[in-house]
């Protein structure tokens, strides 16, 4: 038994060397034997699908499945497009509604593959043949471009073939009584999704050539429509001898009895790409329009109604219409839902965003839990709604506070040092010492030469801030604490800050009218960075929250070594409460940032405004010392490394935990959101001198 | 091109990842426009702590006498011929300086400590690499300094080229070759992952090597491309991977 967890790191790397693009590989359960790996089967763009663990030993045996899909995409099966069918001049299919109006009507959702398939009586076997030609085609084809690969994929169908000949269903029955065709096809349907040693094997009991049919498959030159013309022929040599109308009611194909797989939802997005561009193009027509007099576009408009007589006078709008069939309206709805559809289908857009898996502290259990959690590492793009110039302006003030404290650590520069052995200056006192030396008998000091060295506080610092629904609520000040613990309320703040309440939350609350936790994080942020940039030193401010282990978000607004840009002002204000807190992952994401960045002393300050918490962090909902536990362990880790910790929280019952949590001495408790700035600064200025 | 921005005496600037050539293209053209003369070419390369002094020259104390000693970049101007300094943003700012006068059109080094205006030989000309690859954005060239020179870019070649390149320079046959440069094109793919320039011709060169004196493949690659090229476990064994999947 092999598990994806013990070779995902590697094996990610691996295939984003071999498509050249970045995959994800997600996890589809345990392996049955049956793992969709067909091309009808689940696909989207940006991911790649395995197993969770696979019999056997071989690691290469998870390089085959993942260098089976990546080959989709390098060969070319997702190329197929309904002209390049057409051009084949083919009548494809037997089904008796196939190319009418309403079959195209129902089709007209689903991708070339799909509507292909349809347009056959016995969908099943045209779908399993051709998938047998074309993972045949895409081997070969993989095989004699990585030659390497060989060995790993006949072990691979060695072994799948054993396991295909020893499953019960091996036969295919060459004649098949017309009658019986209804027991066929179930026979046959039970073979669908099946693997490809299984489905050869199976053919390999009909009346095909198999294997003489797949060998022209395995020149370079062919493309996948040579898949689809064998598997059409092979369907035709196989069903000539059924009388399949009897069996099979001849009624229109029924598009919605099989859901849209996403090789479709990949097509759409294709599609909604293409429709974006269509807007645009659109939309520097109108504008055009828009910059022209509009009495003239009247004008010019009335008189081409009138009488034609200028028809390139007529408005642009109706020529936007009459040329895309849509009016731009129109165009955006149809994106939207779009939009939403395949967010829907294929989750969260995650093209940009790059995954990883961390290890989770099991403390019931006093183990780790191998690459538990999942976390999303993508940019935080800035908000439009969010201007970052008010942030500046009222960071302000403070700024010079912060840089005041923090000029009191000594700046980094040139020294110059004398003595030495060798540098680019003479040092003549060192040189008059030498001489006196030589003059008086001694053995004079060779070292007279002086050097400007570079005295440099080799630090980087990382900021990983909470952004967890909790910090929306309204900051904490020492005079109305007292005020908010008598009002019934606030009697359970854990409610509020459950992430399912989050919208309630948002709605009977006007935002703006209090400063937020979020609001104090992000200027504190802001003025700690800018005051870092005139001391020049390295940092970087991240972002946390997410919501169940495979799901962790974290976001990064200024990388370790960029810049500060423009662009880095708005995306620290765009931080905005987002969901849970699973310390865990983040802290252990910062540490492997740290890690890379290679300075020699690295710090990792901590803002947090409660106890980590997410919806499966621990076994029972509400409890938190698991996720405390983990996060502990998360931070031991991190020190082991040799990173120093700090944590800083404006959650006045944190001394409970946070004693637990980080080393003694190594938190902070602010009273007052206020003070979060200044105690910021200080706890830098402490930890880096 | 650098012909003619030699003819016109105007410095060149070398853009590049590491190993892509731009040394073995200095040398060549070296060779080509001063057929004749042994020491038309001054490299040197820049680290972090080079100073002005290192190039121009300090004095040294010989005996009872201090004597003042000329740094390669003054010997070059004053003799002539191709100074090439590799990696040049490396090098501390106050080299920036001595650059700025000498690629405009005064062509001249002054010499802060003894006070002399070296004024550059005819033949002599400024050759600098940069690579952009380099994590530190610090150390970005200025527009300053970059706008004095021409800059010639370079990269990896394509992988029919490169295999071309490997056969000549190691002399393994097209078919090892050519494997290798897939593994350049593939390992190329994760420049994000810890190594920003991937894995250079020159490693895919010095595996071939290997070959060809007699180790086999797989060892050969692994001790030139995937030990060489990162010491994390998890993308060493990723480009193992690759490497077992390209050669036969």
């Amino acid at each position: 038994m092999i598990e994806l967890a013990q070779v995902e790191a590697p094996l990610t790397l691996f295939v984003e060397g071999m498509a050249g693009t970045y995959l994800h590989v997600r996890p589809t359960g345990a392996y049955d034997g049956h793992a969709p790996l067909s091309a009808f089967a689940s696909q989207s763009a940006d991911a790649i699908y395995l197993p969770e663990s696979l019999p056997g030993e071989r690691a290469a045996d998870y390089r085959v499945l993942a260098m089976q899909q990546v080959a989709q995409r390098l060969f070319g099966t997702f190329e197929l497009t309904l002209p390049a069918l057409v051009a084949t001049g083919v009548n494809f299919g037997d089904h008796p509604t196939a190319g009418t109006r309403d079959a195209i009507h129902a089709e007209a959702r689903l991708g070339p593959l799909h509507r292909l398939r349809l347009r056959y009586r016995l969908p099943w076997l045209f779908q399993n043949l051709f998938e047998c030609f074309e993972s045949a085609r895409l081997d070969a084809r993989t095989v004699q471009a990585y030659p390497g690969l060989r060995r790993h994929y006949l072990a691979w169908h060695r072994d799948t073939g054993d396991r295909a000949a020893s499953a019960p269903t091996g036969v295919f029955p060459p004649q098949v009584d017309p009658a019986a065709a209804l027991t066929l096809q179930m026979e046959l349907g039970a073979l669908h999704e099946r693997r490809d040693a299984e489905r050869r094997h199976w053919l390999a009991g009909s009346a095909l050539p198999v294997d003489a049919l797949i060998a022209p498959l395995c020149r370079d030159s062919a493309t996948v429509i040579d898949s689809v013309l064998l598997a059409d022929a092979s369907y035709r040599a196989l069903t000539a001898t059924l009388d399949l109308a009897s069996a099979v009611p001849a009624t229109a194909p029924a598009p919605a009895a099989t859901p849209e797989t996403s090789a479709d939802w990949m097509e759409r997005k294709v599609r909604l790409k293409d429709w974006e561009m269509e807007q645009a193009g659109l939309k520097t027509l109108l504008m055009n329009a828009e910059l022209l007099d509009p009495a003239d576009v009247d004008a010019a408009e009335n008189e081409g109604l009138a009488g034609d007589i200028k028809p390139e006078g007529v408005s642009l709008k109706k020529v936007a219409k009459a040329q895309g069939g849509l009016d731009p309206d129109a165009l955006e709805r149809k994106l939207a839902m779009e939009r939403s559809a395949l967010r829907h289908a294929l989750g969260e857009e995650r093209t940009l965003a790059r995954s990883y898996r961390y290890d989770e502290w099991d403390q019931g259990a006093g183990r780790y839990r191998p690459r538990w959690c999942c976390l999303y590492e993508s940019d935080l793009d800035p908000d439009p709604e969010v201007d970052g110039r008010d942030l500046a302006a009222r960071v302000r003030p403070w700024r010079d506070e912060i840089r005041a404290r923090l000029s009191q650590i000594k700046p980094l520069g040139y020294v110059r040092q004398r003595g030495l052995e060798d540098g680019d200056e003479l040092d003549f006192n060192a040189v008059l010492d030498a001489r006196l030396d030589a003059a008086a008998g001694r053995s004079p000091d060779e070292r007279v030469y002086s050097r400007k060295d570079r005295l440099q506080r080799d630090l980087v610092c990382a900021f990983l801030i909470d952004l967890s629904a909790s910090t929306d609520d309204p900051m904490v000040d020492a005079s109305d604490a007292s005020a908010a613990r008598e009002d019934p309320a606030d009697a359970e703040p854990a409610n509020l800050r459950d992430p399912w309440s989050m919208d309630d939350d948002l709605e009977f609350e006007p935002p703006q009218q209090r400063r937020r936790i979020i609001d104090v994080q992000r200027e504190a942020m802001l003025a700690m960075a800018s005051a870092l940039e005139t001391l020049g030193d390295e940092y970087g401010i991240y972002g946390f929250s997410g919501y169940g282990r495979d799901n962790v978000e974290y976001y990064v607004a200024k990388a370790i070594g960029a810049s500060f840009t423009q662009r880095t002002l708005h995306s620290i204000a765009a931080m905005k409460p987002r969901r849970s807190t699973r310390m865990g992952p983040a802290i252990r994401h910062t540490t492997q940032k740290l890690l890379q960045s290679g300075h020699a002393m690295k710090l990792m300050i901590m803002l947090s405004d409660g106890f980590p918490q997410d919806s499966d962090y621990g076994p029972v909902r509400g409890e938190h010392d698991y996720g405390v536990a983990d996060t502990a362990r998360a931070i031991e880790e991190a020190e082991a490394l040799g990173i120093r910790t700090f944590c800083i929280t404006v959650d006045q019952s944190g001394h409970d935990y946070l004693a637990r949590m980080c080393p003694s001495e190594q938190y902070l408790i602010i009273n007052e959101t206020a003070e979060l700035p200044a105690a910021l600064s200080k706890v830098y200025a402490r930890l880096a001198s | 091109m650098f012909r003619a921005a030699f003819e016109a005496r105007l410095p060149v600037l070398l853009k590049g990842p590491t190993g892509c050539g731009k040394t073995r293209f200095v040398e060549a053209m070296a060779h080509e426009l001063y057929p004749s003369a042994t020491d038309a070419l001054t490299t040197i390369a820049c680290h972090e702590d080079l100073t002005a002094t290192d190039l121009v020259g300090r004095y040294l104390l010989l005996g009872d006498e201090s004597r003042w000693s000329d740094g390669p970049l003054t010997r070059a101007v004053r003799t002539g011929g191709l100074c090439y300094l590799d990696e040049v943003v490396e090098a501390r700012k106050d080299t920036t300086v001595l650059i700025h006068a000498l690629t405009d059109h005064r062509r001249v080094l002054p010499i802060e400590k003894t006070g002399e205006l070296v004024h550059a030989d005819p033949g002599f000309l400024l050759v600098i690499s940069y690579n952009p690859g380099y994590q530190s954005v610090l150390k970005d060239l200025k527009p300053s300094t970059r706008q004095r020179f021409v800059s010639l870019e370079f990269d990896y070649p394509p992988e029919p080229q490169e295999a071309a390149i490997i056969a000549h320079e190691s002399g393994i046959d097209d078919a090892l070759a050519e494997r290798l440069a897939v593994i350049g094109a593939r390992v190329r793919n994760l420049r994000e992952h810890g190594f920003e320039d991937g894995v250079s011709t020159r490693l895919l060169i010095y595996a071939a090597s290997l070959m060809n004196g007699g180790i086999e493949p797989r060892r050969a690659a692994q001790a030139a491309i995937v030990t060489a090229i990162s010491d994390e476990r998890t993308v060493q064994e990723a480009v193992a991977d690759i490497v077992d999947a390209v050669f036969p």
